[in-house]
C-alpha cells in the first residue's frame, strides 16, 4: 500500500459559484504574456513562453467572464505568433488601455533557485514611472503571487533599483524595462518562479496550475481596486510518495461530488520530457 | 513661446552609417537629453517636433539655429499627435488617471506650444487623433467612432482625404457623407502613415508586415517585416525600422527603404554599437530624421 501525503499549495478558485464581480466597469487591461513561441526554454522542455501565454489566455478569460470588465486585450492569442516589444507596447498605447501587465517567469543558473519577483517601472532618480500605479500593483501582486506558489520572493522592485548591474537606468534616465518604459499606462512585469527549477518547470505543465496563476494575477486585480475576493471553493496541490518524496503519477482526489487525476507522464510529461521518473 | 536651451548640441558631425541604397544622405548626429525620443518633421516646417512614447513633455526643435520650443502642458500625451497641413496646429492627446480610470482629453496645440482650445475635456471614453482634411478641420475616432470639428467654426475642409484605421478594418473618407472601407485585415493596423502630398499610405498589421496601399489604384502590396513606416512626400518610398530584441530590451534596430518602382528594400543603416529607430522624412523631402535608443540621440539625414 502506498503511503501518500497531500502537500496543498493553495486552496482556490470557486468553480461552483461563479458571482459576477462588479467595480471594474470603465477599467481595462493590456495583458502581455512575455516572449514569443517557445522562447526561453524551461530545464523539463517547457518554455517561458508557452506558460506566460496560456496564464495570460486564462487570466483574459476569468476578467471578460466573471467581471463588467470594459475590455482585455492580450499581446498574444497562440503559440505560432512572434510579437516584438514594440510591438506589444505600440499595440497598447494604440488602443489606449489603462493598464499593462506582462507575464514572464524567471531563470536562474542555479537550479534551486524558485521566486517570485515583481519590477514596475522607475526612473534613474527613484520615482515611479509616470503615470503611476505599478509599484502600488505590484505590492499587492508580490503578496498574493508568493502566498499563492509556496515559494520564496525576491520582493517587488522599482526596476532601475533591481537591475544595479547595469548602467541603462543611468544613461537613459530609466525605466531599465522596455515594457515599462515604452507604455502610456501604468504598467509592471511579474515573475512566477523560474522555469529553471525542475519542479516548478513540471508544475507549469500542469494547465490547472497556470490557470491558479491566473487567478492570483485576477485576486492582485480585484485587491487594487479594493473589490471583494468572490468565494473561493476549490483545492489544488500535489500528492506525494511518503518515502519516495516523488510526487505520485495519476493519483486520483475525490471531495463529495468531484474527483480530479493527477498527471502522469504518459498523459502530458512525455510532451516535454523523455524522463518518466 | 517657451524657449528653452537645455538640449545640447555636442556634436554635429558625419556619420557614416549610410550603405547599400541608391539616395545619397549626409548624416549629422545631435546629441539631445531626451531619451527615447521619437521625432517627427513637422508638415511644411523645416522643424521637428520631438516627443516620447512614454507620459512626458514635447518639443519642437529646429535643427539649424538648435532652439526649442518646449510644450508645457500637464499631463500630456503626445501618442499619435496630428499635425495639421500648414505645420500651424497639433492635435494631442492628454491623459491622466482619476480614481483608478483612465481619463482623456482631446486638445489643440499651436506651433508655439499655446493650448488653443480643449476639444474633448477629460472623459473616461478613449480618443485617438485620426488627422486633417484641411487647416480649420481636424478628425478623431472617440471610441472608436470618427468626429470631425472645424476650428474656425465653419464647413469642414476636404482637402486631403483622411485615413483611418479601427481594429483591422482600413477606412477613408474625402467628403461629408459616410466613410469607405478600403480594406479589411487578419490583425489590427497600426501605425498608419499618411503624407498630405501624395496618396500612397503604409502602415503595419499586427504581428506581421509592413503593407503599403496606394488610395487612387487600391492597389496594396506587402513589404515585409518591419514597424513605424514613414512616406516620402513624392510616395516613391518608405523608410521603417526593424528591430530585435530578448523579451526585455532592445538589442538592435535599423532603418531600411522600400522603393516603390522597384519593389526593393535596401537597408539605409548598418550598425552593431546603437540602435536606430522612428524614421521621418520632411514634407520637402530633403531630410530625414532618426532617433537613436535609449540615449535620445537625433541623427539628421540631408538627402544629397
Amino acid at each position: 500500500m502506498i503511503q501518500f501525503s497531500i502537500r496543498l499549495i493553495i486552496v482556490i478558485m470557486a468553480s461552483t459559484c461563479r458571482a459576477q464581480v462588479t467595480g471594474l466597469n470603465g477599467w481595462d487591461i493590456f495583458i502581455d504574456p512575455g516572449h514569443s513561441r517557445t522562447e526561453n526554454m524551461g530545464i523539463n522542455g517547457y518554455s517561458e513562453a508557452e506558460e506566460a501565454l496560456r496564464v495570460g489566455l486564462h487570466l483574459k478569460d476569468i476578467l471578460e467572464n466573471q467581471t463588467d470588465i470594459d475590455s482585455v486585450y492580450i499581446s498574444r492569442t497562440n503559440d505560432n505568433q512572434s510579437v516584438s516589444l514594440y510591438q506589444r507596447t505600440n499595440y497598447a498605447n494604440s488602443v489606449s488601455a489603462s493598464w499593462y501587465h506582462s507575464i514572464h517567469s524567471d531563470a536562474s543558473s542555479n537550479t534551486n533557485t524558485n521566486k517570485t519577483l515583481m519590477l514596475w517601472g522607475e526612473l534613474n532618480n527613484g520615482n515611479p514611472d509616470p503615470p503611476v500605479g505599478g509599484e502600488e500593483m505590484s505590492s499587492l501582486m508580490i503578496d498574493i503571487l508568493t502566498d499563492g506558489m509556496r515559494i520564496s520572493t525576491s520582493g517587488s522592485w522599482g526596476d532601475c533599483s533591481f537591475y544595479t548591474w547595469s548602467d541603462y537606468c543611468a544613461n537613459s534616465g530609466g525605466p531599465y524595462l522596455y515594457v515599462n518604459r515604452n507604455t502610456n499606462m501604468p504598467s509592471e512585469l511579474s515573475e512566477e518562479g523560474h522555469h529553471t527549477n525542475p519542479a516548478q518547470n513540471q508544475l507549469i505543465m500542469n494547465a490547472e496550475y497556470k490557470r491558479m496563476l491566473a487567478y492570483l494575477f485576477y485576486w492582485s486585480i480585484l485587491k487594487y481596486h479594493e473589490i471583494d475576493r468572490p468565494f473561493v471553493g476549490q483545492i489544488a496541490g500535489q500528492v506525494y510518495d511518503l518515502e519516495s518524496e516523488y510526487p505520485i503519477n495519476g493519483a486520483t482526489i475525490s471531495i463529495g461530488d468531484f474527483s480530479y487525476t493527477t498527471d502522469t507522464f504518459e498523459s502530458l510529461f512525455h510532451n516535454y520530457s523523455s524522463d518518466n521518473i | 513661446m517657451n524657449m528653452n536651451s537645455f538640449f545640447k548640441i555636442n556634436l554635429f558631425f558625419i556619420v557614416s552609417l549610410f550603405s547599400q541604397t541608391n539616395i545619397i544622405v549626409e548624416w549629422e548626429e545631435i546629441e539631445l537629453n531626451l531619451p527615447h525620443l521619437r521625432s517627427e518633421w513637422i508638415p511644411n516646417h523645416t522643424e521637428l517636433f520631438l516627443s516620447n512614447d512614454n507620459q512626458s513633455n514635447c518639443f519642437i526643435f529646429n535643427p539649424l539655429p538648435g532652439e526649442t520650443t518646449l510644450f508645457n502642458i500637464p499631463y500630456l500625451n503626445a501618442f499619435n499627435a496630428k499635425w495639421s497641413p500648414n505645420g500651424k496646429f497639433v492635435l494631442i492627446l492628454k491623459t491622466k488617471y482619476n480614481q483608478k480610470r483612465r481619463m482623456n482629453s482631446l486638445i489643440l496645440v499651436d506651433q508655439n506650444g499655446v493650448v488653443l482650445n480643449t476639444i474633448i475635456d477629460f472623459t473616461i471614453k478613449k480618443i485617438l487623433p485620426v488627422g486633417w482634411s484641411g487647416n480649420n478641420s481636424l478628425h478623431y475616432l472617440l471610441d472608436n467612432k470618427l468626429k470631425s470639428y472645424s476650428t474656425e467654426n465653419k464647413n469642414l475642409e476636404w482637402n486631403h482625404p483622411i485615413v483611418y484605421a479601427i481594429g483591422n478594418t482600413l477606412f477613408k473618407k474625402d467628403n461629408p457623407t459616410s466613410a469607405v472601407i478600403l480594406k479589411q485585415f487578419s490583425s489590427d493596423i497600426l501605425n498608419l502613415s499618411t503624407s498630405y502630398s501624395t496618396n500612397l499610405i503604409a502602415f503595419e498589421i499586427y504581428g506581421g508586415s509592413l503593407f503599403s496601399f496606394d488610395l487612387l489604384t487600391g492597389k496594396y502590396q506587402g513589404i515585409g517585416v518591419g514597424n513605424a513606416p514613414s512616406i516620402s512626400p513624392s510616395g516613391d518610398y518608405i523608410l521603417f525600422m526593424r528591430l530585435k530584441d530578448n523579451g526585455y530590451e532592445l538589442t538592435d534596430g535599423d532603418i531600411f527603404k522600400w522603393d516603390k518602382d522597384s519593389d526593393s528594400i535596401s537597408q539605409l543603416t548598418n550598425t552593431d554599437d546603437q540602435i536606430e529607430m522612428n524614421p521621418s522624412i520632411s514634407s520637402d523631402g530633403q531630410f530625414i530624421s532618426i532617433t537613436i535608443y535609449p540615449q535620445g540621440e537625433l541623427i539628421i539625414g540631408t538627402i544629397q
